[in-house]
């Protein structure tokens, strides 16, 4: 109906670009801590953290073959793989890893999983996959998806 | 109780479709950003959410916005969009549907901006759908989590300004065709 407005139609743009501009304001702030605080690693490279220690592994000197496992998607389906790549255990020995109760495999966008020593050690389990220069971490059989880690860029040691 | 119109359960339809579907169609626009934030996302959810928040919005029933995140879940469940939840993706619908009945009914008396409103009621859905994500999936650092969910309450404020859009330019002509339920505005 013309000249009646709603409670909806009476919007005040002015509040509510405020509202936006506080937020983008605060956006920026934490967009800026993070990326300074964060650790960088150079691009086709994975860094192994032990402690104060760490190693830059260039991931096209990795000796990698060719592997197959089974994964399980999130839907529980599994599915038979083969790729290029080696057992992350080969990896943390490369970086000059002993001892070890896990290690947290973390991407570039900071998702992460944690692989025990356990599941380290035992043979067709935990593996460094490269696919498209990149470092994916799966865990052949293991039911649970949300342990495939893509864009693997650090290896924290624990 | 009364009964859903209808008419108000094919535009509910619709926006639980629009709001599955275009998760995954701004999706790799959305990854463009968080990659370069380092961050597993954020931006998705609260566009996705917008369509409920419109939903409910227009059509003003207690429990709407649950409803539908009920309906989401289960087609989600159906489709295999679970994403990295996995089983538990169902909770990443629900409690953000619960928090936007919640918001809209908590904001309903306070007289605020009808945009306003809305990006907070947007920007609260959004924010809670990324606890969510983050306590069952990524359990990221302080600083990171904190980006997350900045990221996350921007985009929802964004979008609420936009929902705010689409129910002004609705709202009349969707109170013509009896949509909208009676004594509430």
């Amino acid at each position: 109906m013309a000249g009646h407005k709603t409670s909806e139609q009476n919007v005040n743009v002015g509040n509510y670009l405020r509202l936006v501009l506080a937020a983008a304001l605060v956006l920026a702030v934490l967009a800026v801590v993070h990326i300074r605080t964060r650790t960088e690693v150079p691009e086709g490279c994975i860094r192994i953290e032990n402690g104060e220690e760490a190693v830059l592994l260039r991931l096209a000197d990795l000796p990698a073959e060719t592997v197959r496992g089974t994964v399980v998607n999130g839907k529980g389906e599994q599915k038979e793989i083969e790729a290029l790549g080696l057992p992350l255990l080969d990896v943390l020995i490369l970086a000059g890893v002993g001892e070890f109760a896990e290690v947290d495999v973390i991407a570039e966008d900071e998702y992460h999983a944690v692989v025990t020593a356990e599941e380290a050690f035992r043979e067709g389990t935990a593996y460094i996959l490269l696919e498209d220069g990149a470092a994916r971490l799966r865990i052949f059989g293991d039911p649970d998806s949300k342990r495939n880690v893509a864009g693997v860029e650090r290896i924290v040691v624990r | 109780m009364k009964k859903w119109k209808l008419n108000q359960l094919i535009f509910m339809a619709l926006c639980c479709d629009l709001g599955l579907i275009s998760k995954r169609l701004i999706g790799p626009a959305a990854n463009l950003i968080t990659d370069a934030l380092h961050i597993p996302g954020g931006i998705g959810t609260g566009f996705s959410l917008m369509f409920l928040v419109i939903a409910a919005s227009l059509i003003k029933r207690r429990g709407c916005a649950f409803f539908m995140a009920a309906v989401q879940s289960v087609l989600a469940l159906g489709m295999g969009m679970v994403g990295s939840m996995g089983l538990l993706a169902p909770a990443g619908y629900l409690v953000p549907g619960l928090v936007i009945d919640l918001m809209l009914w908590g904001t309903e008396p306070m007289r605020l901006d009808p945009a306003a409103r809305l990006a907070a009621v947007n920007a609260f859905a959004a924010v809670s759908a990324a606890l969510i994500a983050d306590l069952l999936v990524f359990h990221l650092p302080k600083a990171v989590l904190a980006l997350y969910l900045g990221t996350a309450a921007f985009t929802g404020i964004i979008c609420g300004g936009l929902a705010c859009q689409v129910v002004r330019r609705l709202s009349p002509i969707l109170q013509k065709e009896g949509l909208k339920e009676d004594g509430r505005t």
